[in-house]
């Protein structure tokens, strides 16, 4: 019935050809994908979950970062298949109950953002950070942060929100 | 861009990954973080593949030591390395950990790989010229069995190894480092996560008296793969370690051949090695003494 689907990269199309399942914010999703399917893509385009943006789409802006297993990575550079068993969070996945985290208050109460398409991939970095490592030196802050442009803020604001995030507790 | 995978596999062992290999030859990748098949593929440099073969479901990410020293499995990210306890506890590894910190971001290093830092083959990255300084070697299986060659014996070229028809690495072994001996890594970049424009990794090992018996001094990021600065090393072997010997070994770099890049012109980028070999050479004279220590 998904015949006549393609999953496109760098606007070639692929054959669908197996169906994969992820798991992404506690929910899991039978997804049809062609060999060489891009995690951005299905979360975007089949899962709709638009929180995750795609940036440069070349691994250098960090726009669409999201959690696997625990850790940040480019969803736009991980293969999807390749994500399968493991638990996927996007920006979506992060608050409970209509309640925001810790990390998204301070952005929040901070102005750690402003146009904010770099926020969810920021976000993403900085919760990855603090789950691992909850009271971070101000250097591994701005190495967590490496992967995250942001063109507009200056990046000061995106800094403070973390480190007040981070005195604040558990993320 | 004509990126077009038909069939993409997830064996489960390694024997199996080598078959697929045989089977498919010149048109078949392996992928394990899938980052470099990615970067290529966006450059329009992966036409030719045409199967993928994912190292996901083969046992190949451990970090184990023994009496010959530190296992690496291939498909180790380089996020496992960093938190393994092996590495932290091992005084004579804090040249991988400075090599580790230093490439960036952490979203690469959640799932890029030690073997594909190894076999990508390309100058740009970092972890090469660390694993070359401490005499890494690297165990490969192929469709008749494994052998081990030491790495400096298995990059020539841009993307291009020593690995022949159906084989791929399966582990880094770093082995036992000698008794007083310190080593640094130290890598220029254009950004906080750019690749380098020059990265040096340095291993000294020193007598009693603090002579220096032995010197390994690897460049990378400057030649088509990272080249072992053998004048430097003469320099500090036989001599204990002071600001003459060092600007000896630094001087004795020389006008070598540096490839330009669109950021870094060779002139720019033998200054840039002649800065941080000091600093490396220094550093793992300094870390010898605490290593000893222990």
């Amino acid at each position: 019935m998904h015949q006549t689907l393609f999953r496109t990269f760098a606007g070639c199309e692929q054959p669908l050809n197996d169906i994969v399942s992820l798991r992404v914010n506690g929910r899991r999703y039978d997804v049809e994908l062609g060999p060489y399917a891009l995690l951005s893509d299905v979360i975007r385009d089949d899962l709709g979950l638009k929180g995750t943006k795609r940036g440069c789409d070349f691994g250098g802006c960090g726009a669409c970062t999201v959690l696997m297993g625990g850790h940040a990575i480019y969803s736009c550079m991980m293969p999807a298949r390749e994500a399968e068993g493991h638990e996927i969070t996007t920006i979506e996945g992060l608050e409970a109950n209509g309640r925001l985290t810790g990390v998204q208050q301070s952005f929040i109460k901070n102005m750690g953002f402003q146009c904010g398409y770099c926020t969810p991939g920021i976000i993403m970095s900085a919760t990855a950070l603090l789950r691992r490592n909850p009271h971070p030196t101000d250097d591994e802050i701005r190495e967590a942060l490496a992967g995250n442009l942001c063109r507009c803020t200056g990046y000061i604001s995106i800094f403070k929100s973390i480190k007040e995030a981070a005195d604040f507790g558990p993320t | 861009m004509v990126f077009k995978p038909s069939d993409y596999f997830q064996p489960s062992t390694p024997e199996e990954v080598c078959e697929l290999l045989s089977k498919y030859g010149k048109h078949a990748r392996i992928i394990a973080g899938g980052t470099a098949i990615y970067e290529l593929a966006k450059r329009g440099l992966a036409d030719e593949v045409k199967e993928i073969i994912s190292l996901r479901k083969v046992p190949l990410r451990y970090v184990r030591r023994d009496g010959e020293g530190l296992h690496v499995g291939s498909a180790t990210t380089l996020a496992d390395l960093m938190t393994a306890e092996q590495t932290r506890n091992d005084p004579s590894m804090l040249l991988l950990m400075d090599a580790l910190h230093e490439i960036r971001p952490m979203q690469v290093r959640a799932v890029a790989t030690v073997g594909g830092e190894i076999c990508t083959s390309l100058p740009l990255l970092d972890l090469p010229t660390a694993l070359l300084a401490v005499e890494a070697e690297i165990m490969i299986q192929g469709p008749t069995g494994r052998r081990t060659v030491p790495l400096e014996e298995f990059l020539v070229d841009f993307f291009l190894n020593t690995l022949g028809k159906g084989e791929f690495v399966i582990e880094a072994l770093i082995p036992t480092q000698p008794a007083r001996c310190g080593a640094a890594f130290m890598k220029f970049g254009r950004t906080a996560y750019d690749f380098n424009l020059v990265n040096v990794g340095v291993r000294l090992t020193f007598e009693a008296k603090r002579v220096c018996t032995d010197s390994r001094i690897f460049l990378g990021g400057v030649g088509r793969v990272p080249f072992r600065a053998t004048s430097s090393e003469n320099e500090l072997r036989g001599s204990g370690i002071d600001e003459r010997s060092v600007s000896h070994a630094v001087e004795a770099l020389g006008q070598f051949k540096a490839l330009p890049q669109i950021h870094g012109d060779p002139e720019y980028k033998r200054d840039l090695a002649k800065v941080l070999l000091r600093e490396c050479i220094k550093r793992s004279s300094e870390r010898s003494l605490v290593v000893s220590s222990h």
